[in-house]
């Protein structure tokens, strides 16, 4: 931090990594971090703190019904506008997050270009959910037919000895899966695969793991009863680097 | 390279058991993300408390917490491919969500001023009690360890600021003192955190 604008810049960082700056405070300060890569990785370093800390807040139980009314808004949003990642089989793992470098702001993703079909898995649970006010998904199934997401599968991604994260298979209608990621596996991209009982893999998508983690979700073709276990392998190499079984238990 | 199936978990989500409630943080979240009912459920139910008493302590009206706590989900669900596990855990990183949001909020309307004697609880030696509602986790207890250890005007500056969402001038208001001073303390107090919680080895999260 030789640049005399670092050391103005380093004034403010920790109201800036608190979000507690004024708004001239932090427009110089923004306008030196954008060509300062040292003050970036001093605000990311007291942005990731800072976060920790605003973690330390008591938790307090919401007032009655709090719940049911955030489920049903998500739900009655999801419905509303197409959701990018469902529908992409691409790199869902956003990296190098643009902005201040401060961790829990995400940036509006308004000007992606990614949003293809929709694909509202489970509209009239959904609305029925909503209607009962969303407690209502437990008993949409009975009232209303079939459920597409009728069974859900789980299963520990293993690497080796060690778990390295979890797989998520939910069948119906539109079924889909989800991979976390979260222990070294050290490759970058990975295809995840998904091997059915007849011994067909069908691959889902190809991923990015940002320095061995990430996670994700993509719409599978067969739900969980078809598939045995998900793969989790090298793109470059075709190793297979985690696998977690899939085997419904009833 | 030997890799061992482990034994799933199916559930039938039209039982309306538990299940879900026993699968990760992360699995949520993707859950939540690929708008998955029963998940989003589960993801809302395990961390209303945390996502309401965050915006509470910041906005300290309970209105406009609740409706802070219902966008702070909405925006958690946008967002959820920008979560980053090597960063933080997913309730640190919606605490995050969630004060962004109640700043924001509070610089529109700050009805009544948070009491700050209830957040500067969080500095203050666990009591019975306390403890129970206070955030769990090993990563927690280093952290309000590391709070202790600074000097109490410090701790009580960096928490105002990070838990209440106050601006500098704001806590030099309510600690009278002048507005150089709060900066100071808010910014030697937080670098000091950052460095003793990377010596105690807690590096990140
Ligand atoms: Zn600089």
């Amino acid at each position: 931090m030789t640049d005399p604008a670092c050391s103005c810049t380093a004034d403010v960082l920790a109201e800036l990594a608190l979000g507690v700056a004024d708004a001239e405070a932090r427009a110089s300060a923004l306008a030196h971090l954008e060509r300062c890569a040292a003050c970036r990785a001093e605000l990311r370093g007291l942005g990731d703190t800072a976060d920790a800390l605003v973690a330390l807040t008591p938790e307090v139980d919401p007032p009655d019904g709090f719940e049911e009314r955030v489920v049903g808004c998500l739900l009655t949003a999801r419905d509303a506008a197409p959701l990018p990642r469902r529908a992409a089989v691409h790199p869902l793992t956003r990296t190098g997050r643009a902005g201040s470098g401060h961790h829990g702001v995400p940036r509006p993703a308004g000007a992606g270009g990614h949003r293809p079909t929709r694909r509202a898995l489970t509209t009239v649970a959904a609305a029925v959910a909503v209607a009962l006010g969303a407690v209502g998904w437990a008993l949409s199934g009975a009232a209303r037919g079939p459920v597409p997401n009728a069974a859900m599968t789980t299963g520990a991604l293993v690497s080796g000895q060690r778990s390295v994260g979890e797989v998520v298979l939910v069948a119906g209608r539109s079924p889909w899966v989800s991979v976390a990621v979260h222990g070294e596996t050290g490759v970058g991209w990975v295809r995840c695969e998904l091997v059915e009982r007849g011994g067909e893999v069908v691959t889902v998508g190809t991923f990015r793991l940002d320095g061995g983690a990430g996670h994700w979700a993509a719409a599978a073709r067969t739900g969980s009863a078809q598939v045995r276990q998900a793969l989790l392998v090298d793109a470059y190499s075709g190793r297979v680097v985690a696998r977690a079984g899939l085997a419904a238990t009833s | 390279m030997s890799l061992t199936a482990t034994a799933a978990v199916t559930c039938d989500v039209r039982r309306t058991g538990p299940p879900v409630d026993q699968l990760n943080d992360e699995a949520l979240l993707a859950g939540l993300g690929a708008g998955d009912p029963d998940l989003t459920a589960a993801f809302v139910r395990r961390f209303a408390s945390k996502v309401y008493g965050v915006a509470l302590a910041v906005l300290g009206d309970p209105a406009a917490a609740e409706d802070v706590a219902q966008m702070a989900f909405e925006r958690a669900w946008r967002h959820s491919s920008s979560y980053d596990p090597r960063r933080a855990t997913v309730g640190t990183w919606l605490a995050a969500i969630t004060r962004n949001l109640a700043i924001d909020a509070a610089r529109v309307r700050r009805p009544c001023p948070v009491d700050p004697e209830t957040l500067l609880g969080v500095v203050a030696p666990t009591r019975e009690g306390t403890e129970a509602r206070a955030v769990a986790g090993e990563a927690a207890a280093d952290l309000r360890a590391a709070l202790r250890r600074l000097p109490p005007e410090q701790a009580r500056a960096v928490v105002l600021a990070g838990l209440a969402g106050l601006s500098a001038s704001q806590v030099a208001a309510a600690e009278g003192i002048p507005i150089g001073t709060a900066k100071t303390r808010i910014r030697s107090a937080l670098t000091r955190l950052r460095r003793i919680l990377a010596d105690s080895g807690g590096d990140g999260d």
